[in-house]
């Protein structure tokens, strides 16, 4: 019902050139949020497992872990702008760095947590059968804190989408930066109060969304739960 | 010859120095919240009445306090829609055919994007005053905490550990019990880290979401991301290195009163034999558990608490024969 109104008034005020044309932008942030899911998971996923696995280590880091997860992205933004101004970065690539910054803390986050979450009693099996290594990964962690992981990459995709329409668009002062992507396409209809392009932007972005979460992440999620249930 | 009153008397008053603190620490935030809420009343009628941000350092912790009031009433609304969603979801084959997709759908449109939309209705909603502004940020701030938690808090619900789930029926516990007993203290870790996260997650949208240009028209709310917009707009560095300054302590301050308490408290929620490896510690926590007085309130609501659990246990009480195969 909703669907067919919002084809309707799209395809009506906008054309279906405009709509392949926000394809092509979404298939961009889409590029953006993949490589910001890749680099963030191997950063920080065993950051996270060592956090979680160590008392002491934990202790420690901790509270700066939440901290830094605390901290909204978007007070950063003006820096990190600075940054790119005085450096010539195209936004293209910083918009990817930006997006990390608010939605990296996901992954981290559900890694600790999903580390903590396997039974201590399993890791002492775990060191007195010997296991250590890429085999300690492959025996003991992955599966102990795959369906976490899971949960955290799909709120952190999730949030790098939304932080798109804040991070491909960047001011400072009289200077804007712009990268080509859905978000800044998003951003720049919402200012203008262009309602067909909000519309079709956030349709097409939801559309993504979804689209990523059946094909992928819910394969996933189903794998955590029969394969690799502790 | 005795001492009068005698040592036992007065080692029974009800108030030590960690009751002191806590009396005092209480007192204080409540005139903070009531102080900073005040600002959430104030007229608004665009274009006239506008609330206007200054640059003034000093205004920090005003702007501070109204942030992150909008985001503990956010965190509010979040917990309860977590509560029912998430539950009726793991409960109910049908529901979870409707809902689980509904939630895919509903977390993947992008908050930031329909603010424009929420902002013109929540203004229509609440004509001439500021509270339209401030609903509409704190739904934006609302809608980015809530998805995460509900996920968790269903795929914890979805993973109950089997005896467990077979102890409840053997024990022929109440749904209200149920839920009590198993399944809030089984989701418990998972929650609250997830709240912990989401409410991290929220200052980014809160910082958006107060300063936002609609049909090339700017409103402004009153907070720490309205005066990183203002700033910006201006190009002063150190206004923003006093807001960041701010951010951080407000993020401090929130970590030490209320998350590490309750990340302390949750660890006793903990399904594993072998000891804890590592605990939280928290200085409120510690306080709250030697202050006397949350132990005799505890009391005190004691058996209002169990007529409340009894009324609800009766009205959730276990079917005559459980269906074998289908509480998984």
């Amino acid at each position: 019902m909703l669907l067919v109104w919002i084809v309707h008034f799209v395809s009506t005020s906008l054309g279906l050139g405009e709509v392949l044309k926000t394809f092509a932008l979404a298939l961009l942030t889409l590029l953006r949020v993949s490589l910001l899911l890749v680099v963030a998971s191997l950063i920080w996923t065993p950051i996270g497992v060592a956090i979680g696995f160590q008392p002491r280590l934990a202790r420690a880091l901790q509270p700066i872990v939440q901290f830094l997860a605390s901290f909204p992205a978007n007070f950063v933004f003006p820096f990190a702008t600075l940054l790119f101004i005085r450096s010539h970065i195209s936004l293209d690539w910083g918009s990817i760095l930006l997006m990390a910054l608010g939605s990296q803390w996901y992954i981290l986050f559900n890694s600790i947590a999903g580390a903590q979450r396997i039974p201590t009693d399993l890791r002492e099996m775990a060191a007195a059968m010997g296991l250590h290594g890429w085999q300690r990964w492959r025996q003991l962690i992955i599966p102990g804190i795959f369906s976490a992981w899971v949960t955290g990459a799909i709120t952190a995709s999730g949030g790098a989408w939304n932080a798109s329409i804040v991070s491909e668009i960047v001011s400072w002062g009289s200077t804007t930066l712009q990268a080509t992507g859905l978000g800044s396409y998003i951003a720049e209809a919402t200012t203008q109060g262009d309602w067909p392009r909000i519309t079709l932007g956030i349709a097409m972005m939801s559309l993504f969304v979804v689209g990523l979460n059946r094909l992928l992440w819910q394969r996933l999620y189903q794998l955590a739960e029969t394969r690799y249930h502790l | 010859m005795q001492t009068f009153p005698t040592p036992e008397t007065l080692r029974r008053l009800p108030a030590g120095i960690p009751d002191i603190a806590l009396i005092l620490g209480s007192l204080v935030i409540l005139g903070f919240i009531a102080r900073v809420g005040e600002g959430a009343l104030v007229a608004f009628r665009p274009p006239e009445i506008i609330p206007q941000v200054v640059l003034d350092p000093w205004q920090l912790p005003y702007y501070a306090g109204r942030s992150t009031l909008r985001m503990f009433v956010a965190l509010f609304f979040s917990t309860v829609f977590t509560l029912i969603y998430g539950w009726v979801a793991a409960h109910s084959r049908w529901a979870e055919k409707i809902l689980i997709p509904l939630l895919d759908i509903l977390q993947s449109v992008p908050v930031l994007g329909f603010l424009s939309i929420t902002v013109t209705g929540f203004i229509a909603l609440f004509p001439g005053s500021l509270l339209g502004l401030e609903a509409a940020s704190i739904f934006a701030i609302f809608t980015s905490q809530v998805w995460n938690m509900t996920f968790s808090f269903y795929h914890s619900l979805r993973t109950l550990p089997q005896e467990l789930q077979e102890a409840v029926t053997l024990y022929r516990l109440s749904g209200w019990q149920r839920f009590t007993h198993l399944e809030l203290p089984a989701a418990m870790i998972g929650l609250i880290w997830n709240a912990m996260m989401s409410f991290g997650g929220g200052w980014f949208f809160v910082a958006a979401s107060e300063a936002i240009s609609v049909l090339n028209q700017e409103y402004s709310l009153p907070g720490l991301g309205s005066y990183v917009t203002v700033a910006i707009a201006q190009e002063d560095l150190g206004a923003l290195g006093w807001a960041l300054l701010t951010m951080a302590i407000v993020i401090v301050l929130v970590d030490q009163l209320f998350w590490r308490p309750l990340v302390a408290w949750s660890d006793k929620f903990r399904l594993e034999q072998s000891a804890a490896a590592s605990t939280m510690e928290s200085w409120v926590y510690e306080l709250l558990q030697t202050a006397r007085i949350p132990r005799l309130l505890a009391q005190a609501l004691r058996p209002l608490q169990d007529s409340l659990d009894q009324f609800l246990s009766r009205l959730t009480a276990p079917r005559p024969h459980p269906p074998s195969g289908s509480l998984v």
